[in-house]
């Protein structure tokens, strides 16, 4: 053993020691790559002008069509959504990027150079789709907007439309990982595809007029859905959803205050567009959650209303019909939501939603006290803690009412003894108090003293027993106890897990399984010796030759004596 | 997705349809680049244009000029002003020698049958906007750009430009009628040469010669 072990540490420092000679190597071997590539390029660029124009075609053409091999191979090994799908998708990118700028230069007509870079994003989406790569969609998604940064494309309503949708072509990706349940790529896509989300109402806030509170709700639903939704396994998607009631209440806490709505009757320009939009992934985000996850209904559902609360107060405002009930029926819906996340942490115990509800009413207070000017926040506020305290106590007096009658008619009850379950909770009772008042028991003890002296020696031993088993046993219905289980729990083992035996277990495994072989070899040439099979295994068999046994009847020598 | 009984998926038996359909796609769109500056080139309407020939400086070598193109600025046609780095289109037209007459730029294409430029706004200001072009490179040899540096106040700086719907391909930059790469160090040197093999020939004959019939620059206009 002492030996096995020592050849196994041999072997163990052997293979790190190549892992770390390869290492080295591979380090090298890059930066040597890189340093040729750079001077090949250099290169290249001084003598470029004097490179026909049809061979630098043929570079380009060259280059992609490799990169092209390369995907189509990775496609035929099955290796999508692995970390060599993902390196040979990068590549490919990167190749398209290569061979789109080298034409553009060489066949130069001035055209924009992110009109370019939107056309390399194109051609690079399918591929992320082929090989399941989470990384193009990455490089297509900032490089969408990184064009409608730079060309302010969301100034408007068509540009607007037209980035969206380009972000929207990424969305089907999240279907495709979900079905294949990889989960690390479906968080690194949610977390990538919102952060997006965000960035482009950066832009369009940029470009546009007016960019309300609406669409922040709507943004903080869509981010608190997807943190719902990636929690297949693991809490992924924790901080999304905290983000998003944070921004939900954020949104709700503006459109109490009156300032927020002048804003939006004041705006000229109102970018519809954007808006249509920001609903669109609202609705495809609750889409999501619907099919994801649907157990925890009430506090996403609460918080998804929000957005579609405010945006009914803002078609409200914008028609000029009313001016005053969106900011109430805000400050209501905002109050609920407290009192709804302070009873989640007291009911359930839940004590990050105690605080958040708790910090919601701070919120509230703050914006009654920071507001300048008479807002109907405080009025409705106010309203609403002065009923719910009048409320608490018409409870708190009526329960206690209810109590007090109950016990007067349940003490009533017992004195009258009517039924067999009343008579048995009394003795019940009576027994718990004969345990806990010392006094009973010492009149009790007392009595049978008395007893005792005025009864004869003979009934003297039976009264001297104790209350308890004087008594007879009341309990007629005695509940069965459960069946012990016999269910053991299976252990499950990863491949890692199970210890593989001994080399010397494996040989003698290995003899036996050689004498056992020898022995049947043996068998088989002494039985072939023996009998030579000379007739076909098909042919019908000879029909087996019986005996004639022939049966005499119990009365066939009957009557022989009757001659 | 599914569209009538056909799974458009990556993961599907299409996929290779797919793929397929993505190599053409790709190597249509490399063509379509190629195509498009042949076609401007050939089927182009040709302007002259005044112009600044600027050198680019860079780490790795390159191989082309910067064009600036002074006559930058026009008359806003539209009601509504325009914003900064919009892609605007500035109406065109060419007199009896071919240089271009510039009418004013507007966030609309031109009706059918005008030409016009595709540009991006630089300023705005009293009705009148600033223009940039997106044709400002000029491909030259690295070794006759030094031509740029003699070009003085007083000479007169031409690009030959082809222009279809909008876009533009520069096919030559000439200096007060001689093409920018024959007024490089390397050229007279060239034409030193030549001039010193044709000796008995008088000089003005050899710098006819080394123009070539084909590079015939346009005659001196009076620009503004």
């Amino acid at each position: 053993m002492t030996a096995d072990n020592k050849k196994h540490k041999f072997e163990i420092a052997n293979t790190r020691s190549r892992t770390r000679f390869f290492s080295l190597y591979i380090i090298l071997a890059v930066i040597g790559i890189s340093v040729a590539g750079i001077a090949v390029i250099w290169g290249a660029a001084f003598t470029w002008y004097h490179i026909p124009i049809w061979a630098k075609m043929t570079i380009a053409l060259a280059i992609l069509f490799i990169s092209q091999v390369g995907v189509g191979t990775a496609m035929f090994q099955e290796r999508q959504g692995t970390w060599i799908g993902e390196g040979v998708a990068v590549v490919h990118c990167a190749v398209v990027f290569i061979s789109v700028t080298l034409l553009e230069t060489t066949f130069y007509i001035g055209s924009s150079v992110y009109f370019y870079m939107l056309v390399c994003a194109l051609l690079i989406l399918p591929v992320a789709y082929l090989l399941r790569s989470a990384a193009s969609i990455i490089g297509y998604v900032c490089v969408v907007l990184y064009w409608a940064a730079m060309t302010g494309v969301s100034y408007s309503s068509g540009g607007s439309l037209t980035m969206w949708i380009l972000l929207a072509l990424a969305g089907p990706f999240y279907t495709l990982i979900r079905e294949h349940h990889d989960e690390v790529r479906l968080t690194i896509f949610s977390w990538v595809g919102t952060i997006a989300v965000f960035i482009a109402f950066g832009i369009a806030v940029r470009e546009a007029q007016y960019i309300s509170f609406l669409l922040f709700s709507a943004l903080a639903g869509v981010v608190l859905l997807t943190g719902y939704a990636m929690d297949t396994r693991k809490a992924w998607g924790f901080p999304f959803r905290w983000l998003g009631r944070l921004a939900s209440v954020g949104a709700l806490l503006i459109s109490c205050m009156p300032a927020a709505w002048d804003s939006v009757i004041s705006a000229a320009g109102f970018q519809w567009a954007n808006i249509a939009v920001t609903f669109l992934l609202l609705f495809l985000g609750m889409g999501i959650y619907m099919k994801a996850l649907k157990r925890k209904c009430w506090s996403p559902t609460l918080y998804a209303l929000i957005p579609l609360v405010i945006g009914a107060e803002t078609v409200l405002v914008r028609n000029g019909i009313n001016f005053s009930l969106p900011v109430i029926v805000s400050s209501i819906y905002i109050f609920f939501l407290g009192i709804f996340e302070v009873f989640q942490g007291v009911r359930f115990g839940k004590t990050h939603h105690l605080r958040w509800g708790l910090a919601i009413f701070i919120f509230m207070g703050a914006a009654v006290l920071v507001g300048s000017h008479v807002s109907p926040l405080a009025m409705v506020v106010s309203l609403i803690v002065i009923c719910a305290v009048v409320w608490q106590f018409q409870h708190f007096f009526y329960k206690k009412k209810v109590l007090f009658f109950q016990q007067t008619h349940q003490n009533r009850r017992t004195k009258k003894d009517h039924t067999v379950t009343s008579v048995r909770q009394g003795i019940n009772k009576k027994r718990k108090n004969h345990h806990a008042d010392p006094t009973y028991k010492n009149d009790a003890a007392g009595i049978t003293e008395k007893k005792q002296k005025a009864l004869p020696d003979w009934m003297a031993g039976a009264v001297s027993r104790e209350p308890e088993a004087a008594l007879p046993h009341t309990e007629t219905v005695s509940p069965k106890e459960p069946a012990a289980s016999t269910f053991v729990a299976p252990v499950f083992h990863g491949p890692d897990q199970i210890p593989l035996p001994d080399k010397k277990i494996f040989a003698e495994i290995k003899k036996e399984a050689k004498g056992n072989k020898m022995e049947q070899t043996k068998k088989r040439s002494e039985a072939a010796t023996i009998k030579p099979v000379t007739s076909s295994p098909w042919k019908t068999p000879a029909p087996i030759k019986r005996k004639k046994q022939f049966t005499q009847s119990p009365w066939a020598k009957e009557g022989e004596s009757k001659k | 997705m599914k569209v009538m009984n056909f799974r458009i998926s990556p993961d599907s038996k299409y996929r290779w349809v797919l793929f397929i359909f993505l190599v053409i796609v790709q190597f249509s769109v490399c063509g379509y680049i190629a195509w498009r500056w042949h076609n401007i080139q050939v089927d182009g309407i040709p302007y002259q244009w005044k112009c600044i020939p600027r050198l680019e400086q860079s780490a790795f070598g390159t191989d082309y000029i910067r064009v600036v193109f002074p006559e930058d600025t026009t008359q806003w046609l539209d009601d509504t002003a325009p914003r900064l780095h919009e892609t605007i289109y500035v109406y065109i037209s060419r007199d009896d020698k071919g240089v271009i007459q510039i009418q004013g730029a507007s966030a609309h294409k031109p009706p059918v049958g005008e030409d016009y430029m595709n540009a991006s706004v630089v300023g705005y200001g009293d009705n009148i906007v600033q223009f940039m072009v997106g044709f400002g490179r000029y491909r030259i040899d690295p070794a006759k750009a030094d031509g740029i540096y003699d070009i003085g106040v007083s000479d007169s700086v031409i690009a030959s430009i082809r222009m279809k719907k909008g876009e533009g391909v520069i096919e030559g930059i000439f200096v007060n009628g001689m093409p920018l790469e024959f007024c490089s160090s390397e050229a007279e040197k060239t034409a030193e040469t030549l001039a010193g093999k044709n000796a008995d020939k008088p000089a003005a004959s050899v710098k006819t010669h080394i123009l070539g019939s084909a590079m015939v620059p346009p005659k001196q206009q009076k620009v503004e």
